[in-house]
């Protein structure tokens, strides 16, 4: 029986390796589906390098290459294009070109030239392998929480298209309504509708976040917002302040209910056993779980507030900049966000408890009156 | 005061209430990770060898988030053990992929930031890029790991004569649920980053097939998926180790009782 079953792991891994592969032809040879014009390359050849320096002691190689693309889709196919791709060793925003590459081509009067890459072909067989390995490694509940990742993905689209609908009016708004919609499903998918965990921790994350957010907003007030900077935000088309906030609130929700479904999961068990239960083993229990996860939740979120920001904190110093300039400029807002989650975080366990420890003593009531 | 400090303050007062001595142990791992990426960033600029910085550094990371747990040395060892190779096997995946997909750097969505900057530094954002996607992902898979072990050695604890098969199989389902409840820290951590680059693509009006090639929503999105993929892969690596440690362990009594 335990062969079967390893035979069957490997069998369904294989299925996902084919999915891959196929994911990857289709998407080589696709160009039609596009109206943008794509070309592969066919031919790459160097043509000239030189040295570059600035006066900040960065010296790079700049190098050109004549590249001729033979066109895949529009009514320009089959036809063969060429132009010259400079690019350099740092490759920030320009690129090498390689035969065989899948570029879009966009037209300027009359030359040709590389518009963009064709990403696509790289990132989706990753994610049919994360997928695949999601519901091989978890089953059934790998199905639920796919289920779940694509629902939340969909209302995230949704409230960005709401955004645009609504006139831009208040996104941090759209984004509250988002965040309850989103953790009530989530929860639901994960525990199920009927449990009283499930509303227990509902009950919880609202609590805490919405104590963490009023906490930050009380402190921009007070400080009048001294040493921020919203207007440094990168990708920023309208108020950058509840687009801030809206950030803040999203990060922080997966967080917090992952620290309550722990802790409260864990103050149920025990009151299950012990259903004399008091509020002081019950503080006690939460506060041990809780000390146990927050610190790394914290850690968490910072490293993937933080991490995107490596890059061009490192432009900054490469440009002569001094850390607290770098600092200011790419890292501040990140921090900020990072301690109102982290205080999110925290607040969950006194939450989650006093949430536990309300409708503990309202089912007692409850069964006290039937008897 | 300035915002930061007062949200400093506020969160260690918090800490140092909700979670006691620990707790403050919490609030300094922050500051502590927060150190090393600062040193990270500024030897990397200085031109080291951006991949040994990024391993001595991610170990340092992985380090610093397991302590923060404050768990006991078993605990701590395993998932410290099981959370390195983790970041070893990413490392694996990331560096091709990475390197295939060229969505290192910049695109010119970003031409407002980059205003007066030079692009042509010394330094290839091809690896930076890397540096970045594995950092993102450290966190989460040292929450991850630690979690899982301190489970598996709770139970452990509490029926200490538990067959092997059947201790893979528990902690299967115990793993499930922590890695359940991971995948959307993860989900929701990356949302948040990705927020204002996807009103910026709606305001631009980009089409689905711009969007789905667009550099910077490829790496946004390749990065979302290492974080989730660590996350998976830390389950059975860390009860792999878990078993390993426990036969050591037996191996190393009964030694003792000969």
């Amino acid at each position: 029986m335990n062969t079967k079953k390893i035979n069957h792991f490997f069998l369904k891994i294989l299925v996902v390796l084919v999915l891959m592969l196929t994911s990857f032809v289709v998407l080589r040879h696709n160009a039609s589906w596009y109206q943008d014009s794509i070309g592969e390359v066919t031919s790459v050849k160097q043509v000239s390098t030189k040295t570059l320096q600035d006066q900040y002691g960065n010296k790079v190689t700049q190098h050109h290459q004549k590249v001729s693309v033979k066109l895949l889709n529009t009514q320009n196919k089959g036809k063969t294009v060429s132009f010259i791709n400079s690019y350099d060793d740092a490759k920030a925003i320009t690129q090498p070109l390689n035969k065989h590459d899948q570029i879009f081509l966009a037209k300027s009067s009359k030359a040709w030239g590389l518009k963009n890459f064709k990403r696509d072909i790289f990132w989706i067989p990753i994610l049919i392998l994360v997928m695949g390995l999601l519901i091989i490694s978890m089953g059934k509940a790998g199905s639920f929480m796919v289920l779940s990742l694509i629902i939340n993905v969909i209302l995230f689209i949704g409230t960005i298209y709401l955004n645009f609908v609504t006139k831009e009016a208040n996104i941090f708004w759209l984004f509250i309504l988002f965040s309850i919609i989103a953790s009530m499903l989530t929860l639901i998918f994960v525990m199920g509708i009927k449990r009283r965990l499930t509303w227990t921790v509902l009950l919880t994350v609202v609590t805490s976040t919405t104590a963490a957010m009023l906490i930050g907003l009380l402190v921009f007030n007070i400080t009048n917002e001294k040493g921020l900077h919203f207007e440094l935000m990168s990708f920023i088309t309208q108020l950058p302040q509840p687009m801030f906030l809206s950030m803040t609130l999203v990060g922080v929700l997966g967080a917090v209910m992952d620290e309550a479904t722990d802790m409260i999961a864990t103050l149920f068990s025990l009151e299950r056993e012990h259903p004399e239960i008091g509020i002081k083993e019950l503080l006690i229990t939460g506060r041990h779980v809780g000390q146990e996860i927050f610190g790394a939740l914290s850690n968490t979120l910072f490293l993937i507030f933080i991490a995107e920001q490596i890059p061009m904190a490192i432009l900054y110093l490469r440009n002569g900049n001094n850390w607290g300039f770098t600092y200011t400029m790419n890292l501040s807002l990140g921090m900020v966000q990072t301690l109102i989650s982290a205080i999110g975080i925290v607040l969950t366990v006194p939450a989650g408890i006093f949430w536990v420890w309300i409708l503990h003593k309202w089912r007692q009531r409850k069964m006290e009156a039937n008897i | 005061m300035s915002v930061l400090l007062m949200l400093s303050i506020i969160l260690f007062v918090l800490m140092l209430v909700v979670g006691g001595v620990k707790g403050i142990g919490a609030f300094i791992s922050l500051w502590i990770s927060f150190a090393i990426l600062v040193v990270m960033m500024l030897l990397i600029s200085f031109q080291f060898n951006p991949f040994w910085v990024l391993l001595i550094g991610g170990s340092c990371l992985l380090t610093v988030t397991v302590l923060s747990a404050g768990a006991d040395e078993r605990t701590t060892t395993i998932a410290l053990i099981a959370s390195f190779l983790v970041m070893i096997m990413l490392l694996i995946v990331i560096l091709p992929t990475e390197h295939l997909a060229i969505a290192q750097g910049f695109a010119e969505e970003n031409s407002e930031d980059l205003e007066g900057l030079s692009l042509a530094i010394n330094i290839d954002f091809g690896t930076l890029g890397i540096v970045a996607a594995l950092l993102a992902t450290l966190g989460a898979i040292a929450e991850a790991s630690v979690a899982i072990t301190t489970g598996v050695g709770e139970l452990l604890n509490e029926r200490p004569n538990i067959s092997n098969r059947d201790l893979i199989d528990v902690s299967q389902v115990l793993g499930k649920q922590i890695i359940g409840t991971a995948v959307n820290t993860v989900l929701f951590g990356f949302l948040a980053d990705f927020l204002s680059l996807a009103v910026l693509f709606g305001k631009l009006q980009y089409t689905f097939g711009e969007i789905i090639n667009a550099k910077l929503f490829t790496s946004s999105m390749l990065s979302l998926l290492y974080a989730l993929l660590g996350v998976l892969l830390t389950l059975p690596v860390t009860i792999g180790i878990f078993l390993l440690y426990q036969k050591r362990q037996k191996h190393h009594t009964s030694g003792e009782k000969l």
